[in-house]
């Protein structure tokens, strides 16, 4: 009795077939490779860009004024086009307002950072710190309706961003405007 | 079954299930595809509700009496989304105060229409 073998044609296919899954294998690891970067590169610019409007929402529309500037703990901070210095009335854990007790918020940037500092009274529900709002911030400008910080009721705000993450480039763009809620009539 | 043989997989077995994997891997691929798609419609979604609401900070800030008449309104980020367009309709809710419906539209993938609606009343003798 002879002892069979595989012929050639049924090897060659064989390989073919191995060779098709192999291929569709390696695509299917660049193709998720990619698709993490986007999700990477989209989280850090649009996740950022949302994140950075709405902490700039939540301390705008309680301030009462825009300061032109204030020194957190020894470092001075001054209002421009890239800096905000808020004062906000403070409140404490119930919601009540603490009679002649200000928070202070500044947001600035630092390289491609952007940053949020409080400097909260005491018994205040906000949290004394720097918070790392996003990191990847290609431009920020605020606008003011005064030259006057002191007359300032509408701020507005223009963010872009941009993150790369494996050759996968997303940019991200918002801007907003919020006028100061608690700001008191100038007398 | 002739007893001298060994019994394991043949190759026409192997290669069925090594072409079956195959076909799962092409398909988990396809399937990959729609996960950006999904983030975009989410980005779009968040860039329309803050035109809106942008529009309203803008409406309510200027005031009762500055009330524009309905049509569309300007704003660079609707650039950003595919198709967008924003209109305010202002109606008189009563004699003292007007509604103002603020939209944006915006076309999402596979050409669907997206839009989305804010509503707020502004009186004549209120602040923000």
């Amino acid at each position: 009795m002879t002892k069979r073998g595989f012929s050639l044609i049924e090897t060659m296919v064989v390989l073919g077939i191995s060779v098709a899954a192999l291929v569709a294998l390696v695509n299917l690891f660049l193709m998720f490779n990619a698709i993490y970067g986007y999700q990477q590169a989209f989280i850090a610019s649009a996740g950022s860009a949302g994140t950075t409007m709405n902490a700039l929402e939540a301390a705008i529309l309680p301030a009462d004024q825009v300061l032109a500037s204030h020194a957190f703990s020894g470092d001075a901070y001054t209002s421009s086009a890239t800096t905000l210095v808020l004062e906000l009335p403070s409140i404490d854990s119930s919601g009540a307002l603490i009679v002649g007790a200000k928070d202070y918020v500044a947001f600035y940037a630092s390289g491609a950072s952007f940053f949020r500092r409080t400097e909260a009274a005491e018994g205040s529900m906000r949290v004394s710190g720097v918070k790392t709002l996003s990191t990847t911030v290609s431009s920020i400008s605020f606008t003011y309706d005064s030259a006057d910080f002191t007359k300032v009721t509408n701020i507005t705000t223009d963010l872009k961003m941009q993150a790369t993450f494996k050759q996968q480039t997303m940019q991200s763009h918002l801007s907003g405007q919020w006028y100061l809620r608690n700001r008191q009539p100038s007398p | 079954m002739s007893p001298h043989r060994t019994r394991g997989f043949s190759l026409i077995e192997t290669t069925v299930a090594i072409g079956i994997i195959g076909v799962m891997i092409v398909a988990t691929g396809a399937l990959l595809q729609h996960i950006p798609i999904d983030g975009r419609e989410v980005r779009d979604q968040d860039l329309a509700l803050k035109i809106a609401r942008n529009e309203i900070e803008v409406l309510r800030g200027a005031g009762y009496d500055a009330l524009p008449a309905s049509g569309p309104f300007a704003n660079p980020l609707l650039s950003a989304l595919p198709g967008g367009a924003g209109s305010v309709i202002i109606a008189t809710y009563n004699t003292k105060t007007k509604r103002a419906d603020v939209s944006v539209s915006w076309v999402g993938t596979g050409s669907a229409a997206r839009s989305l609606t804010l509503t707020t009343l502004v009186t004549q003798n209120s602040g923000l």
